[in-house]
């Protein structure tokens, strides 16, 4: 078995003195794809937030390892570096700054070298061709007006032309319509290799349609209550979560 | 005469300090010039003649800067532009590049812009160069005739040894359109004031600043647009960044006058603060005068907002880079309109060398 | 409070009459030309003042007479400054006849379902009315706390007059404007309370209750003391009119709010439409206290009203939320400013105004954020609605900031009422005049929810009664 590319040991988490994630192992290797659910506040943001080390969530305990690495004292733009990537729930809206220009900023800072300005140009003409966004949209202001759909098909395009190592996905699916969740799943597997690998926040189905499913970690209670295969994701999405803490036990106040 | 300079529409408690610009910014003393000035004698865009006279339906336009700085560019001008653009579409713009140097270190521009009806002009002024207490001034008025489009786009990059004025004055007609685009870079003191007269029907006057100030820089805008025409509309959107010591004034007033039914004027204004040292202070009035018109007005001051830095980090920007790149993003709605491609490089060249590029 | 319950019915029942309002000068009086140390000395002797206080008055007599009228704001052009003294005589307030009292504001009194007795007592005529025993009442319930609650001239030498002295016009110094000049000079009457450290005191104090009270006039002066982890709500007027001969008002506030304390202060002015308001408020707010202002302006001829907050110490905030509603004849100029100078403070100002039948009103402001403010958060909003193009409605805010690591917000919006939501409830039964109001009344309703209930209902009332013959 390869060295895994992400190992959260123990981890605590915290949001202004709230404890939201309370000692979360998890690990993901090159080429696998991993699916976590759970409940609306169980803190499925939180954690994959705290990966990207946002400065609004404090790690309290334990330690986040990328490639063997301890990055969890590092800012966001070393984890990003280092092959972190965030497709966020509620992207940014920056006026002033095109998603080209941004793109080309990005692609340098984690390349560790300036892009040649037509090759990028091509590529990310091709990238947003696939994902059946307009051209025009490399001009427009990150994020500045665009449609919750335009803004995840963003996200995903910023994942295509930055070739993270984990690419941690947030409810990329939430609010898209068929079509759009269909090309959100093509760009997934499009960037799907051997060497990096993905962790999709979802509540649906519907965007793991066709993709090989290493994992299913359900989160309850601030730590991974379960986990199986792909099988689960079906049973959930057919059952609920419901079921699945009568099984484990766990009774939903009244 | 009042010698007050950039006077508030509206005046208000004195110890703020907006009234009027501060003393530095007070005008040079000059000689009276015997010599006449001397005409534009750069290119002229297609459709677009020389004017020798101005007539008198545009030399009555005042600015926003006041009668001292108007009658000063009229008495000192070394250098008179008076265009008159005819029907169809031009195209090119004509640009001036007005540099201080030690042989000439007093540059005084005055600008007359009929525009026939139906046509569109675009003027391109340059303030460039320095010179021990240089100065520049400039006025410039516009007669926008019914559907005309003039703009004008300044772009100040003087050294911080000189001081420069800029005013504009404009009437717009029926179905016509005025542009001011402004890149505030350079100058110990820059001071620039705008009165637009919106009187036509559907007149529409759009205002696009951006400025960066640092060391001792001190920047005084007043800008006001009158809306007197029915269904007139105005845009005044104002984006900095002050660091060191710097400082900077914006008033920024939409008038709307009894009558003025269906005006709609909206003011914006962002203010980034990169020093505890530097100072913004911002008067943004909205007077009315009339029921049926809709007056908005924003401003947010303060630091970089936590939320976007960690974005763009989350993407491998480092924090100088992201901050740069949010500083850029101020001037680009400015960039965006400015045609040459040399001139938009230098001005983020401009920004860069301040910095210090990363 | 049975009366408050009879609003709504009496209000909906009247007619608007027309308004014939004229300046009514005593002329008993005699005319002195300005304002001579001769009458503050007589004044100060009337009211036995302490020496320090005589002084006072004389100094501040001197600023006045050196001082220059405001360069800004709506014109004093028909305040005869050259023979103040008019204005200033004493106990011109409580001289009156109620057959002088302007017709509109006996109509407003009858409308509102105001008693005839407190209607008299309202209009300054001197009428004995039972609010003298409320307060009374009130005074000896919040006395058994270890508040304080008394005139100003008891307080001046009763067992606080240290503590008046330490704090009178130091917040609001005679040097301020020339009508804060003159208060120092001429002031007679008002409050002053205190409250000790951690006390919360439940009932909200006003000064409505004290209208009778000898003095009450125009140039009141109140001072409250709010001590540390204390709270304190304080009333300031009451939304009928007062009617007042003498036209000027220019009232001082002192509010010293200390650590860790609350107070709320809460106006509802209505003067006569004849009054020049030119009153002068401030509170200095110390570590972790909090100031809140609500404030409406619905009376006077002309106003100057601009409370002011020092935010002194860290974590102090203020929260200002003001309506102003400007008819025929006034011109209202009101607004806020506040001063962050310490690290963390906050600001919040809602503010909505309304302009009528060639009234004029001004939002006017100033925000500062002074270097050593760090961390400090400040948002402005006002509002205003136009309901016909002879009024006027104009926004004058400042912003200085000289601290970088602040966020400081404005936002400014000016309108009408939409012709689609008039229609939307006239479709549904409401006369125009009612929607009208109804909508006038939900813009209102932001500062209405910030006042204890009796007031809320008055103030809607007043809206009612102003938007009453809005139509054509």
């Amino acid at each position: 078995m390869s060295n895994p590319l992400l190992e959260l040991q123990d981890v605590s988490v915290s949001v202004e003195d709230k404890v939201i994630l309370d000692g979360v192992n998890l690990t993901i290797r090159p080429g696998e794809l991993h699916v976590l659910m759970g409940p609306n506040g169980t803190g499925k943001s939180t954690l994959v937030s705290a990966v990207m080390g946002d400065p609004r969530y404090e790690v309290r305990r334990g330690r986040i390892l990328l490639e063997g690495r301890d990055i969890t004292e590092e800012q966001a733009d070393a984890r990003a570096r280092a092959g972190a990537f965030l497709s966020f729930q509620a992207p940014e809206e920056i006026p002033g700054v095109t998603l080209e220009n941004f793109l080309r900023t990005a692609r340098g800072a984690v390349d560790g070298k300036s892009p040649k300005v037509l090759l990028f140009r091509k590529e990310l003409r091709e990238q947003m061709a696939a994902l059946d966004m307009n051209a025009s949209y490399a001009d427009r202001y990150l994020n500045v007006g665009f449609s919750g759909g335009e803004k995840k098909k963003a996200e995903i395009l910023q994942m295509l032309m930055l070739h993270p190592k984990l690419a941690m996905l947030d409810e990329t699916d939430s609010g898209l319509d068929v079509d759009a969740v269909r090309t959100v799943t093509q760009g997934i597997r499009a960037f799907r290799s051997k060497q990096n690998a993905l962790l999709i926040i979802t509540h649906n189905a519907k965007i793991l349609d066709g993709l090989d499913i290493d994992a299913v970690h359900i989160l309850e209670g601030g730590r991974i209550a379960r986990t199986g295969g792909a099988e689960l994701v079906s049973e959930i999405t057919a059952g609920g979560f419901g079921e699945l803490k009568k099984e484990a036990g766990v009774h939903e106040p009244l | 005469m009042n010698s007050a300079i950039n006077r508030l529409p509206v005046p208000t408690w004195s110890w703020t300090g907006v009234n009027q610009a501060e003393d530095s910014a007070v005008l040079p003393e000059l000689a009276v010039r015997k010599a006449p000035p001397l005409p534009y004698a750069g290119e002229l865009p297609e459709g677009v003649e020389l004017l020798s006279a101005l007539p008198e339906a545009v030399a009555s336009i005042p600015s926003g800067m006041g009668e001292a700085v108007d009658r000063f560019v009229l008495d000192h001008a070394d250098t008179v532009c008076y265009l008159r653009a005819q029907g169809g579409k031009t195209v090119a713009p004509l640009t001036l590049t007005r540099t201080l140097s030690s042989k000439q270190s007093v540059a005084v521009t005055h600008w007359g812009i009929s525009a026939g009806a139906g046509s569109a002009l675009t003027v391109v002024q340059v303030l460039r160069g320095g010179a021990d207490h240089g100065a520049a001034a400039d006025l410039t008025q516009i007669d926008a005739e019914p559907g005309a489009v003039v703009r004008i786009i300044q772009i100040q990059l003087l050294e911080t040894d000189s001081r420069s004025w800029s005013a504009v004055g404009a009437r717009v007609a029926e179905g016509a359109r005025v542009e001011v685009v402004r890149a505030v870079l350079g100058g110990s003191v820059a001071a620039c004031g705008t009165q637009i007269q919106l009187e036509g029907r559907a007149a529409e006057y759009s205002l696009d600043t951006a400025y960066f100030g640092d060391g001792e820089q001190s920047l005084d805008f007043n800008d006001l647009v009158i809306h007197t025409g029915k269904d007139t509309h105005s845009e005044l959107r104002t984006a900095g960044v002050l660091g060191d010591r710097s400082r900077k004034i914006l008033r920024g007033t939409i008038d709307f006058r009894q009558g003025a039914v269906r005006a709609v004027g909206h003011e914006n204004e962002t203010v980034l603060l990169l020093s505890p040292t530097a100072r913004n202070r911002t008067a943004p009035l909205i007077l009315c005068g009339e029921e049926l018109v809709e007056g908005q007005h924003a401003a947010t001051v303060g630091r970089f907002e936590e939320g976007q830095l960690y974005y763009l980090c989350s993407r491998g920007l480092s924090p100088a880079q992201a901050k740069h790149l949010m500083i850029e993003a101020r001037f680009a709605p400015v960039l965006d309109q400015i045609p040459d491609e040399a001139l938009r490089a230098e001005i983020l060249e401009n920004i860069g060398r301040r910095l210090g590029q990363p | 409070m049975s009366r408050f319950d009879q609003e709504k019915t009496r209000v909906e029942a009247v007619d608007r009459s027309v308004y014939d309002i004229k300046d009514r000068v005593d002329p008993s009086f005699e005319v002195d030309s300005g304002l001579t140390s001769a009458i503050v000395e007589k004044i100060s002797a009337e009211k036995h003042d302490p020496e320090w206080m005589r002084i006072f008055r004389l100094k501040a007599l001197r600023t006045y007479n050196e001082m220059a009228l405001p360069a800004w704001g709506p014109p004093l052009d028909e305040l005869d400054m050259e023979h103040i003294v008019t204005y200033v005589r004493p106990k011109t307030a409580m001289q009156g006849k109620w057959a002088d009292v302007p017709e509109d504001i006996k109509n407003t009194f009858e409308r509102l379902g105001i008693p005839e007795a407190e209607r008299k007592s309202l209009a300054g005529v001197g009428a004995q009315y039972d609010s003298e025993v409320v307060y009374h009442n009130v005074r000896a319930e919040v006395a058994a706390q270890g508040v304080v609650y008394t005139d100003m001239e008891s307080a001046l030498t009763g067992p606080y007059a240290e503590l008046v002295r330490k704090h009178f016009m130091r917040l609001v110094p005679p040097t301020d404007h020339k009508f804060a000049a003159l208060h120092g000079a001429v002031w007679s009457g008002g409050s002053f309370v205190y409250v000790p450290a951690g006390v919360s005191v439940e009932i909200p104090l006003q000064s409505y209750f004290r209208l009778n009270a000898p003095g009450a006039g125009q140039f009141e002066h109140t001072l409250i003391i709010v001590e540390e982890g204390a709270y304190l709500h304080f009333i300031e007027g009451c939304s009928a009119p007062k009617y007042s001969v003498a036209n000027l008002h220019a009232g001082c506030v002192e509010l010293y709010v200390g650590k860790n304390a609350r107070m709320r202060y809460s106006t509802i002015e209505n003067w006569s439409k004849n009054m020049y308001n030119l009153n002068t408020k401030r509170a200095l707010v110390e570590e972790g206290g909090t100031v809140e202002w609500v404030s409406g302006s619905f009376g006077s001829h002309t106003s100057y009203l601009y409370p002011m907050s020092v935010l002194k110490g860290a974590r102090s905030r203020m929260e200002f939320t003001g309506i102003t509603f400007a008819g025929a004849g006034q011109n209202l100029d009101t607004g806020v400013k506040v001063l962050h100078a310490a690290p963390n403070t906050t600001s919040h100002i809602t503010t909505k105004s309304i302009s009528r039948d060639g009234g004029i009103s001004t939002f006017r402001s100033a925000v500062t954020v002074a270097p050593e403010a760090e961390g400090s958060k400040s948002s402005v909003s006002c509002e205003s609605l136009m309901l016909d193009s002879r009024s006027r409605s104009d926004t004058v805010p400042v912003m200085d900031i000289r601290c970088d690591q602040v966020d400081v917000g404005h936002e400014a919006k000016i309108g009408r009422i939409s012709e689609e939501a008039i229609f939307y409830l006239m479709s549904r039964g409401l006369a125009e005049e009612d929607a009208r109001a109804l909508i006038v009344g939900g813009f209102a309703e932001p500062i209405a929810k910030e006042l204890p209930l009796e007031y809320a209902v008055e103030m809607n009332n007043l809206i009612h009664l102003e938007m009453k013959g809005s139509i054509g």
